[in-house]
């Protein structure tokens, strides 16, 4: 019955599952958009055309798709939860329909990491149950990352784990806990980094003495959002 | 069930796999490779018969008082579909719905009321059973998928 069923994710924290997307998020350069903009280099911020295609297709070719992470991951809740995982139950968990989740499925039982029994119960293989414990690791690591050492709220922390946290390779994921291992073995470190913060404040757009920025304020640019940046494009807005 | 408003939502989940189907057949059709017309045709007339579907669950949903409400989240990429992959895809698909109603028919059976909706349930039950060994008998003949 309705009542020993899971309880829908909540989607606020982590809403898209979809497994395509329509193209890549990094933002075309424009140049002499933004305040104190001047070249004094090649426009580096392209993040580099070609770059930005080789990551795009890296991404496209991820083992894990964002949807495979929640699949795995809602399977791996039910069997810590209920003892059991059904498709209706991850369909509930997901707050998707029962047919998204047995085609979501299809590929997670091809490459061996769940099975499903005659009576239609899935289970994580050992091997899935791995990617789920390295998918889960990771996101503790950027979550603590996120709130602990960049101060963002704890919310936001969770949705921006959430969606990396089947991306970020398994090197970047050794340094970052490494990282983090350095920052909080030193005594008095984070709260120099946490004072640092605030007394930095927040930034006005002035590239000539910044020690991070080179032609644009990637402060200001990043802050506007993509939502945002996507608008601008389209209205032609500098 | 519980109440009016929790069969009402079921109806409402209902209708969501209804449409979300009827969409995945549309995109298995505009993928499915070319010179395969019994297979077309197959997609093409459960396509139509998800839209009915959906309209029906509609209808029953302000019977009971309530309206309908979709909410989807679907993507699908492009992809060179055979013809096994089509037909293995909608009977995924209609093993879902299968389930989805045989569910909760057994569930409004418990109380066996309202007795409209017990009846649709059965029918579409008997429908979607029938659609998944055909599905099936099909698959048969053509083989596996890529």
């Amino acid at each position: 019955m309705l009542g020993d069923e899971p309880s829908r994710m909540n989607p606020k924290t982590c809403s898209g599952l979809r497994s395509g997307h329509s193209g890549p998020w990094v933002l075309p350069y424009r140049e002499g958009t933004r305040t104190g903009t001047r070249r004094r280099h090649p426009p580096q911020n392209r993040i580099g055309d070609a770059v930005s295609q080789e990551i795009w297709k890296e991404f496209e070719q991820n083992a894990i798709t964002h949807s495979a992470a929640h699949h795995l991951m809602a399977v791996d809740r039910l069997m810590r939860e209920h003892g059991y995982a059904r498709v209706s139950d991850v369909a509930r968990l997901l707050d998707i329909t029962r047919g998204s989740v047995s085609i979501s499925l299809k590929p997670l039982k091809a490459e061996g990491l769940v099975d499903q029994d005659e009576n239609k119960f899935i289970r994580l293989s050992p091997r899935g149950q791995r990617v789920v414990d390295i998918l889960l690791a990771r996101r503790k690591l950027l979550i603590r990352f996120f709130s602990a050492v960049l101060r963002v709220g704890e919310e936001q922390a969770e949705v921006d784990g959430c969606k990396i946290e089947h991306l970020v390779s398994a090197a970047t994921s050794t340094r970052l806990a490494a990282f983090l291992r350095y920052l909080e073995g030193e005594a008095g470190l984070m709260a120099k980094i946490e004072a640092g913060l605030d007394a930095l404040g927040e930034c006005e757009g002035a590239v000539d003495d910044c020690p991070l920025c080179e032609d644009t304020c990637l402060a200001q640019l990043v802050a506007s959002g993509i939502g945002k940046a996507r608008t601008d494009e389209v209205s032609g807005e500098a | 069930m519980a109440d009016n408003n929790e069969l009402i939502d079921e109806l409402n989940r209902l209708l969501a796999e209804e449409v979300e189907a009827s969409l995945r057949y549309l995109h298995l059709k505009g993928c499915l490779e070319r010179g395969h017309a019994r297979v077309l045709a197959i997609l093409d007339e459960t396509f139509r018969e998800t839209i009915e579907h959906a309209e029906i669950l509609g209808e029953k949903i302000r019977s009971l008082g309530g309206l309908p409400s979709l909410e989807i989240r679907l993507s699908c990429p492009p992809r060179k579909v055979t013809p096994a992959d089509a037909l293995h895809d909608a009977l995924t698909v209609e093993e879902a719905a299968l389930e989805a109603y045989q569910d909760l028919y057994d569930r409004v059976r418990e109380n066996g009321k309202p007795a409209e909706i017990l009846l649709f349930l059965k029918e579409q039950v008997e429908v979607e059973t029938e659609h998944v060994e055909e599905l099936r008998k099909i698959l048969k003949e053509i083989g596996p998928a890529q």
